[in-house]
């Protein structure tokens, strides 16, 4: 961890808190609901709550002030939250309460507990938020401490092609393990740079088929050509794994572009051989299926 | 490669600097190297900050030209409360600035958000969103006509600003592919040729910029004849991202928005000499690692002549100041 950054995030942390405390704590009693005796009243209450029409002016800050305050159940935050999130299909009457959802939204993302937190980071990063994007990548290069599991990070930063976490996600791609690797090779789908990384690990017998699969997939779509290749001597090497030999055939036989590249006579002859001699039934339905789509073209 | 907030700390030492406002009006070319490997929202967050400095030193006439473009174009509130500050330092009217602001401001409408600046300086107003700031400038501008700044929006004038003259063979080594896959050199069609020329790329998350340049150069290749009285001239839009604009990226993406794909009517991406040809155009283009992170509008008309003349993008809003170009 860089000491400079470490102490940049503790300043800023201070500085939060010393926010916080100012800010005076409302209970639920402070919001002047009428015939809220229990939560699930309350639950209810805020479900009623109209985000259009006359009505929002008044009930928009009050969600999002109990979004924000640390005193409610995280149910009932979560409600609100809830609640303020049907605001997306009421687009142009939100409009004027956006900032300051934005606003709240950015204050959870950091302090609240673990389902708020993510859900607030999940949105933002729909939103391709900067400060959403920041707090991600932070937490996958160790410069802070992650807000949201690190799979979950990628994921959220592949949504947007301009977020340049590219170099986070080949480095993740080729050092991580388990989801994280997983969700680091499926954002490098269309990366013409990781085609070669790709390639090698679809190649690997050493890797998982899982990860096998998953680096396939994405290689087709940042090379259809480079997949076909990788794909159609997959499908003939009888000491590969027999499941994804059967995907790779089956990505050959549903993309007509692939099935072009490889079809050739000698392929088509081959494959029948090795449909004949398969024990796996996967693979030999799945080249049955490559059989009978060439039959019909 | 240098953090957002590592370069929004420089800003202050720039600007108080002797010449500072000029160095920071060059800070905000797109292509500046600051801003390579930035995200395209830390990008932004930058020339935001850039622009708010502009409320405490004087603004340069690029500087003035460049918030005019923004405010044309940017959906990015930070952007947009940078100028609309910026912009009360100046003795700016009405007549020049009203509309532009009303723009700016319903188009951030949905998008807009709280904004609190890196510096702690107490004049720049902190915790504002794009649309009260604009609101606030608005009733600031002055009633009278007085302007602050040429009005550079004709024809003539953009014709005569930077013309770059090509020398010979320099487009040589440049070579583009275009929609349906065919490769030729750029000289083939720009060199001693009319041809207008515009940038784009088909992952532009900004539909005020490549988007609608291609709508509009679509509309002229239809056109041409009726606007321009000649269908010589060549059209031709170049993608600043070769690696992920492919033929079929740029066939798609023409179609979508109706452009008529001919012989002298393209769109390409650049197979070889990509940096020479950024270096003689000095593209307004800066990258991520992934992709583009901020551009500007960028047209061009290539002459026979061997004459490169750099346009404003609004001319293509206006498709009648066209018949100056090639007369």
């Amino acid at each position: 961890m860089d000491i400079e950054n470490y102490r940049k995030q503790c300043l800023a942390e201070i500085k939060a808190e010393r926010r916080k405390s100012k800010k005076k704590v409302r209970k639920v009693s402070d919001y002047d609901f009428s015939q809220v005796d229990s939560e699930e009243d309350l639950l209810e209450t805020i479900s009623e709550m109209s985000l259009t029409g006359s009505d929002a002016k008044k009930n928009v800050p009050i969600l999002l002030d109990m979004l924000t305050n640390s005193s409610l159940s995280g149910k009932v935050r979560m409600g609100a939250f809830n609640q303020l999130r049907l605001g997306d299909f009421h687009p142009v009457e939100f409009a004027p309460h956006k900032p300051a959802y934005t606003k709240a939204l950015r204050e959870i993302a950091e302090k609240a507990p673990k389902e708020l937190r993510h859900t607030a980071l999940e949105q933002l990063a729909l939103d391709n938020d900067r400060y959403a994007q920041k707090l991600l990548r932070d937490g996958l290069e160790n410069i802070r401490k992650p807000l949201i599991p690190s799979a979950k990070a990628v994921q959220l930063l592949s949504h947007d092609d301009h977020s340049s976490s590219r170099k986070i996600m080949r480095r993740l791609a080729k050092k991580a393990t388990g989801n994280v690797r997983a969700e680091a090779l499926r954002a490098l789908s269309n990366d013409k740079l990781s085609i070669g990384m790709l390639e090698g690990i679809v190649s690997d017998k050493k890797e998982s088929t899982t990860i096998r699969e998953i680096a396939a997939m994405s290689l087709k779509n940042a090379s259809p050509k480079r997949f076909a290749k990788a794909a159609s001597n997959l499908v003939l090497d009888g000491h590969d794994d027999a499941k994804l030999r059967a995907t790779a055939m089956s990505a050959i036989t549903h993309n007509k572009d692939i099935a072009r590249i490889v079809g050739k006579p000698s392929f088509i002859k081959s494959v029948k051989s090795v449909g004949s001699g398969a024990k796996s039934r996967l693979l030999k339905n799945s080249i049955r299926q490559f059989q009978a789509s060439i039959r019909i073209d | 490669m240098t953090s957002a907030s590592e370069i929004i700390e420089r800003i202050p030492s720039v600007a108080l600097a002797k010449g500072g406002a000029e160095r920071l009006a060059e800070m905000l070319r797109e292509d500046r190297k600051h801003f390579r490997g930035l995200s395209s929202k830390d990008a932004e967050w930058v020339r935001a900050h850039l622009f708010i400095m502009f409320e405490l030193v004087e603004v340069p006439q690029a500087a003035i030209e460049q918030m005019k473009e923004d405010l044309r174009t940017s959906y990015s509130a930070p952007i947009l409360v940078g100028i609309s500050q910026a912009l009360r330092s100046i003795n700016c009217s009405q007549d020049e600035w009203r509309e532009l602001l009303l723009k700016a401001q319903a188009r951030i409408h949905g998008r807009d958000e709280y904004v609190e600046f890196e510096f702690s300086n107490p004049e720049i107003e902190n915790g504002t969103t794009a649309h009260e700031s604009i609101t606030k400038t608005l009733s600031k501008l002055c009633p009278a006509r007085v302007s602050c700044c040429t009005n550079s929006d004709t024809a003539k004038s953009s014709l005569s600003k930077k013309t770059i003259k090509l020398k010979p063979k320099e487009l040589s080594e440049v070579a583009f592919e275009d929609q349906d896959s065919g490769i030729f050199s750029a000289a083939e069609i720009l060199d001693g040729q009319d041809c207008l020329v515009a940038f784009f790329y088909t992952r532009c998350m900004n539909p005020e910029k490549c988007s609608l340049t291609i709508t509009r150069l679509a509309d002229l290749t239809k056109n041409r004849h009726e606007t321009i009285g000649s269908n010589s001239l060549s059209i031709l839009a170049i993608s600043y991202d070769p690696d992920y604009d492919d033929p079929p990226e740029l066939k798609r993406y023409g179609a979508e928005r109706g452009f008529s794909f001919s012989d002298n009517c393209k769109l390409v991406r650049c197979t070889k000499g990509w940096s020479r040809l950024r270096r003689i155009l000095q593209l307004r283009v800066g990258y991520g690692s992934e992709t583009v992170n901020n551009h500007a509008r960028e047209l061009f008309l290539f002459t026979r002549k061997h004459m490169i003349h750099p346009l404003l993008p609004e001319m293509l809003g206006s498709l009648e100041n066209l018949n100056d170009l090639t007369a």
